[in-house]
């Protein structure tokens, strides 16, 4: 089954031009499902402990400074761009392309969200 | 003294009230960044290091009914330090790498239990008639010949159609730019 979803999860990269990574993480950064282009390039800056954790800080820090709680975070750098959902207890995050358009990159969340309520029973208690 | 202590109840009771509507957002569908995720063998997350003190100092209090004021100071503490803004804390958030690797495992195994479960929802019907939800009551209707043969001559014109279609050439087809 395990390897059903990862296709599934591959099908929905392949989507989407010029995205390279989906990850499914807990808040804390570490990984129950990820999938990568095999033409990925070196993202993993993205992927690392402590930069997943540091969205979910700034996610509840920033919610103090009046604007309310947010849901995504969108990073673009000069040569990716990174975009970070709020699902907590799970972070969704897509890496993709500087070029990579970000409204589809927006719409898989409603594709994933049925696997992420069963994903989540394996992050929090029954 | 009385001014200070009325003071104290005063804030006591306000703290309560806040403390009431954390537990009922807690207790909601919503999970938040401090809500606990899974046992305490696996359960060392950064966000929860910070009140962990304050939960072991609010259990001790509240089996001691005596010590309502200090109660009362621990829980603004708390609610402070929740509602304060904290950029500094964003360096704080790692976690060890025994644990990363113990919750990595831990995840695993409970994603294999769970993947049994797990109805794919991606999972495509196959075939011509996947949008047909009863296409057996459709499939065994009689066919009768004129329609095959109006079906054929339809097809048969579209066949000549396709094939009486013809390019009039008229001009070159690789235009040369003019430039200077």
């Amino acid at each position: 089954m395990s390897d059903d979803i990862k296709k599934y999860f591959n099908g929905l990269l392949q989507k989407v031009s010029g995205l390279y990574v989906i990850q499914i993480t807990d808040r804390d950064g570490v990984p129950l499902l990820r999938v990568s282009h095999s033409q990925e390039k070196n993202v993993d800056f993205a992927l690392m402990p402590s930069f997943i954790p540091t969205f979910t800080t700034a996610c509840d820090q920033a919610s103090k400074l009046g604007l309310g709680r947010n849901k995504t975070i969108i990073s673009m750098y000069s040569n990716y761009q990174v975009v970070q959902m709020n699902k907590l207890p799970l972070i969704l995050t897509f890496v993709g392309a500087e070029d990579c358009n970000t409204g589809h990159i927006l719409a898989l969340e409603h594709q994933v969200d049925g696997y992420l309520e069963d994903i989540k029973l394996a992050v929090t208690e029954p | 003294m009385d001014y200070v202590r009325s003071i104290l109840e005063c804030l006591a009771s306000i703290c309560s009230c806040w403390h009431c509507t954390d537990d009922l957002g807690n207790q909601g569908i919503e999970p938040s960044e401090r809500t606990h995720l899974l046992a305490d063998s696996v359960n060392q997350s950064p966000a929860l290091r910070r009140s962990n003190s304050a939960d072991l100092s609010n259990d001790c209090s509240q089996s001691l009914p005596k010590k309502d004021d200090q109660n009362a100071l621990s829980r603004l503490v708390q609610n402070t330090a929740i509602n304060m803004i904290n950029v500094g804390a964003l360096d704080s958030h790692t976690l060890e790498h025994q644990e990363y690797t113990n919750r990595i495992k831990t995840y695993s195994q409970r994603l294999q239990q769970q993947w049994n479960n797990i109805q794919h929802p991606g999972v495509e019907q196959t075939g011509l008639l996947k949008d047909v939800p009863n296409h057996h009551t459709y499939l065994s209707k009689v066919i009768y010949p004129d329609d095959t043969a109006q079906m054929r001559i339809f097809i048969e014109k579209s066949h000549a159609a396709v094939l009486g279609i013809q390019i009039d050439h008229r001009e070159a087809v690789v235009v040369p730019f003019q430039i200077p």
